[in-house]
């Protein structure tokens, strides 16, 4: 047996031993854990409160997010993005969306209250996200978010829209 | 110009990728998993000795779910660092000298007392050094492991601040999870 083979081993051993109790153990839990926590946010319907949970720690509770540490702001700039059918498959694949484990249902709730809150004056000329958009616009394969950005934003340079700062080009 | 430093970039793009790619054809995932292997023969080793691993974190003997100085406090279920509760300032208030981060970490904690969930924003108080005596907390429930970045704490969010050093954490109720 070679020390490789044996380390090999005793790795499947260590790792059964740590896995099987989990796999085993099956008395319900006195702490909150992770699966209360999950079943707390599936639960959640309020789009405030799910903005709040998902979104505002870099977006901040206003909206107006964190530029110099790659957060654009909302205001002045959301609804041209929205506008745009780029941008909106742009939206869909932000961190935040692609991260937040919401159902679509959540996320187009989150969506239209960024636009409701944020949008200003241009809110009733920037169309709202539906369920059956919104699984479509998620199914568009984005590889590069930055360059995907970069293209978005090229075309609102072109059609003389406003564009956030953004750190990265 | 925009072009030439546009196609520099792709340019980069390209090579970063190409340069990962090849390192990962030439070191396998079996390599990576044979030292894998080691490192948890080790880490079995590690966790079987008498080793306090909460980090001097308040026993859970006593029950802290209202003190603001235990890591059983209600409000700290998805916390990660040192309570501003023990560094001079309070669950809510930075410390003097210290700001609070631009950029936060959000969870949701249940309250015992009104057995209700709460949306609790954990801020990181920045600009000063860490404390010796603080108490350290690690409890991040809700937390996911760092490849889903966006569901993942064990971060400096002072990262966001012209002032980047880490002194504590506050945790501020921000709405209730409906």
């Amino acid at each position: 047996m070679t020390l490789r083979t044996l380390v090999t081993g005793i790795s499947i051993a260590t790792l059964l031993g740590f896995t099987m109790p989990l796999v085993t153990s099956a008395e319900p839990q006195a702490s909150y854990g992770l699966d209360d926590h999950d079943k707390v946010v599936r639960k959640m319907s309020s789009a405030k409160s799910l903005y709040m949970l998902k979104c505002s720690g870099c977006h901040r509770v206003d909206g107006k997010g964190a530029p110099t540490a790659g957060i654009p702001p909302f205001p002045g700039f959301i609804a041209p993005l929205a506008r745009n059918p780029d941008g909106r498959v742009y939206i869909a694949h932000v961190p935040g969306i692609v991260g937040s484990r919401l159902s679509n249902e959540q996320l187009a709730d989150v969506l239209n209250y960024v636009i409701d809150e944020w949008a200003g004056e241009d809110a009733s000329d920037t169309p709202r996200f539906t369920v059956e958009e919104l699984a479509e616009l998620r199914q568009v394969p984005v590889t590069n978010i930055v360059e995907y950005r970069r293209d978005v934003v090229n075309q609102l340079i072109e059609s003389g829209d406003p564009v956030a700062d953004y750190p990265w080009p | 110009m925009l072009k030439v430093i546009e196609r520099i970039q792709s340019a980069l793009t390209g090579l970063v990728e190409n340069t990962a790619r090849r390192s990962a054809r030439q070191f396998g995932r079996r390599s990576a998993l044979a030292k894998m292997g080691g490192v948890m023969v080790g880490g079995a080793a590690f966790s079987a000795l008498p080793f306090d691993r909460a980090w001097g974190a308040t026993p859970s003997a006593g029950d802290g779910t209202y003190d603001d100085k235990s890591c059983d406090y209600w409000r700290y279920c998805a916390l990660d660092g040192f309570l501003c509760t023990t560094s001079g300032g309070s669950k809510s208030s930075c410390p003097v000298g210290a700001e609070a981060s631009l950029v936060s970490w959000v969870g949701t904690c249940h309250n015992p007392g009104d057995n209700r969930d709460y949306l609790i924003s954990y801020y990181d108080c920045c600009g000063k050094t860490a404390f010796s005596g603080a108490q350290f907390c690690l409890r991040s429930e809700g937390e996911r492991p760092a490849y889903s970045m966006g569901l993942h704490n064990d971060i400096n969010w002072c990262m966001s601040n012209a002032n980047k050093g880490y002194h504590c954490t506050v945790a501020l109720v921000v709405g209730v999870a409906e």
